[in-house]
């Protein structure tokens, strides 16, 4: 993943739901799904930070990145992932973020120049229907570089996320990410959406199966039709949200509310509708997802996750920001409770890929676009 | 001082016991596992430390150690440094950030220090860098470039159908034209007066570039002409300070200072709200200058200032007690306090 979303935080891509299997650890008595019945081993992340710790990272974090017109901001996502992998244990290892700050820079300096660039396209541009054409133009005239963005992020993101020294990896070539990035997001469009539950299935397919941990590749056995499944049920959502909110909306008209909690109102079911996807999927690929002959399960409820958004929301908002911290542990703590490994090679016995970790310049436009190419 | 830690080699994920130490004068020395090694001060990467999470010693060739006791590892790379040959360059530059960064995190004190420092530069860049930004976009834009916003804008308002075609007559538009002309002239901007119908909504808008709206419904309410007077002269009060593009330009510096600061995300997005209390609180301060502006023009033409209110009051009114909100929550100020200035 690209999005500087601590949220989405995931060590590699990644979740539908296979048969219920007992929660207890150790050997799994059936493990028939594998070509070979080796034993296995249930293991579990751990996570360990807690609610004031990463308080004091993170407004240190702030003040720096404010101290220094928004340079420090390299040094914030490290330091972030640091303490939030770093807080990440798997059989006694912890997982790090190897970055450098410093080579973040480059990146973060061409993503502030598009996003400027796009900033006066819109301003100087004339509007055809409220619309800012010499905008959209220019986003269309960026697109070529979207593939590279997204190559390089992952394999930037990827190389530096490490358990026991040994790091992740992307193996993904441009004319990959060409076509399932730009041309599928025209083929979308020109599908009405249709396609689109197609397109994000082959492209998961894409950046799964070309990772790697050390030099085990991941492989993706997910198909389209869950995603289409997903997809239904954030429709039924949204629908059902707006036939619920348009009531609503009338009284609120009838006491007076603003603008503002109108707006809030009217984008709720879309936001649910949003989370319910993301759920469903990041389940759905976590549980397709293979490292060799070791599987994954990741068991999110849409339900919890949008109670746990909504209610970080409301305390944020209440408090100035300051909840944010806390509010991303608790995110994270929720999603790694419900992650679950089921081992058949020994965790010592991974090969680990000696070869120097990719640079950042993509990375850092991918994450100032906020692309979310991951979990 | 003996370090227990982990050993990986790069190659293999089965890590070795090993135990650091401090050798030779500016050197590590790893022992367990077979070999015993060291390794000079510069050819190791220490990264900083965060919190309390096991930290990776990277070694030449591409091993590391995982060390847990953070303390313990501090005062080795203290002595290392002292020891060993003064570091140069950005090797000297990133342990110094690092430095200054672990002494905000370290404890209640250096978080409350923090705390205080990114409240100063929030409020500092509300209170005093937005507006001084927003004069600075404002002196550095020709005012040339506007009038070609201004009728997009227009247009698009006609194209979504928020704006219809005026029903007020011919002669009626003729009379509000030469009440506006003056004032025009007197304010000293390039503007033109617009009517037109926007449903049952009373009021006027000033567009970029100087093109001043007033609806059907304005017109109707006025009992006096000089209550349109006010209203033109308030309006080209925002023409002539181009107070659209004072509050593009604010908003845009405030929302990237606040965005630095909070890292948006869909959630933390919440945390802009303080950033929308402070715009309204622009939008609310160029409303008074428009004001001011107004009162001062029907002052050197002997029209009586009560003419601005009267007709606010009366638009007001119409609408209910729910147009008029708590002030902090709204784009103008309060009627009453209006009247009040």
């Amino acid at each position: 993943m690209v999005s500087r979303n601590p949220e989405a935080f995931s060590v590699a891509p990644i979740g539908e739901y296979l048969p219920p299997e007992p929660r207890e650890r150790g050997p799994a008595p059936r493990e028939d799904r594998g070509p070979t019945a080796a034993p296995s081993v249930r293991r579990e992340l751990a996570f360990t930070a807690e609610g004031w710790e990463y308080f004091r990272v993170w407004i240190a974090n702030v003040a720096l990145t404010l101290l220094t017109l928004g340079v420090y901001s390299a040094w914030a996502k490290v330091r972030t992932r640091r303490y939030l992998y770093g807080s990440t244990r798997l059989g006694g290892g912890s997982f790090d973020f190897t970055a450098d700050p410093v080579s973040l820079l480059p990146g973060r300096l061409l993503a502030v120049l598009l996003l400027a660039g796009l900033w006066v396209a819109d301003l100087l541009s004339p509007l055809h229907y409220g619309l800012p054409v010499y905008y959209y133009a220019a986003l269309l005239a960026l697109a070529p570089l979207l593939p590279w963005v997204v190559v390089r992020a992952r394999s930037f993101n990827l190389g530096h996320t490490r358990w026991r020294h040994a790091a992740l990896a992307f193996d993904g070539d441009y004319r990959g990410a060409a076509l399932w990035y730009p041309i599928a997001i025209g083929a979308g469009i020109a599908t009405a959406g249709t396609a689109w539950p197609w397109l994000r299935w082959r492209r998961d397919r894409y950046l799964i199966g070309n990772s790697r941990f050390g030099l085990a590749p991941f492989s993706f056995e997910g198909e389209a039709g869950p995603y289409y499944r997903a997809y239904g049920g954030a429709a039924a959502i949204a629908v059902g949200g707006v036939l619920l909110v348009i009531p609503l909306l009338s009284l609120l008209v009838a006491v007076g509310g603003g603008p503002i909690a109108g707006g809030i109102v009217t984008l709720a079911p879309f936001f649910l509708a949003s989370v319910y996807i993301r759920v469903r999927l990041a389940n759905y690929r976590w549980c397709n997802t293979r490292l060799g002959l070791n599987r994954f399960r990741l068991e999110l409820e849409p339900a919890r996750m949008m109670w746990l958004y909504i209610s970080n929301m409301l305390l944020i908002a209440a408090t100035a920001g300051l909840y944010v911290p806390f509010a991303r542990l608790r995110v994270v703590r929720y999603r790694l409770s419900r992650f679950t490994m089921t081992l058949v090679d020994d965790p010592a016995g991974f090969r680990a890929d000696p070869s120097a970790a990719p640079g950042a310049t993509g990375a850092e436009v991918g994450a100032a676009f906020e692309i979310d190419i991951g979990a | 001082m003996r370090i227990d830690a982990r050993f990986f080699d790069g190659l293999v994920t089965s890590g070795r016991p090993v135990v650091l130490t401090a050798g030779a004068p500016g050197s590590l020395r790893l022992e367990g596992a077979g070999a015993d090694r060291e390794y000079a001060y510069a050819e190791l990467r220490i990264p900083g430390r965060v919190a309390n999470t096991p930290r990776h010693v990277a070694l030449p060739g591409g091993g590391a150690c995982v060390v847990a006791d953070n303390d313990a590892l501090d005062r080795l790379e203290a002595e290392l440094h002292r020891a060993a040959p003064a570091l140069t360059g950005g090797r000297a530059f990133r342990r110094g950030v690092d430095r200054i960064a672990r002494l905000l995190e370290r404890n209640a004190a250096g978080a409350g220090l923090a705390l205080a420092v990114a409240a100063g530069i929030l409020f500092a860049a509300a209170r005093w860098g937005a507006p001084a930004l927003g004069g600075a976009v404002v002196a550095a834009i020709p005012p040339e470039n506007d009038a070609g916003i201004g009728e997009q804008v227009l247009r698009t308002f006609e194209q979504v159908g928020l704006f219809e075609p005026t029903a007020v007559s011919a002669g009626r538009r003729a009379e509000l034209e030469a009440m506006f002309e003056p004032i025009r002239e007197d304010l000293g901007v390039d503007a033109r007066l617009e009517i037109r119908k926007a449903g049952r909504i009373g009021n006027a808008y000033a567009f970029p570039g100087g093109t001043v709206v007033l609806t059907d419904a304005i017109i109707e309410r006025a009992v006096h002409d000089e209550e349109l007077i006010a209203v033109m002269a308030h309006e080209l009060g925002h023409v002539r300070e181009r107070h659209w593009l004072r509050m593009l330009a604010q908003s845009a510096a405030l929302l990237i200072v606040w965005s630095a600061a909070t890292d948006p995300t869909m959630t933390t997005l919440a945390a802009l709200a303080p950033a929308t209390l402070v715009e309204l609180s622009y939008s609310r301060e160029f409303e008074r200058e428009a004001d001011r502006i107004a009162l001062d023009y029907l002052a050197r033409h002997g029209v009586p200032a009560s003419r601005l209110g009267d007709l606010l009051d009366r638009l007001m009114r119409a609408c209910g007690d729910r147009c008029d909100g708590p002030s902090w929550l709204s784009s103008h100020p309060r009627v009453a306090e209006r009247a009040a200035d």
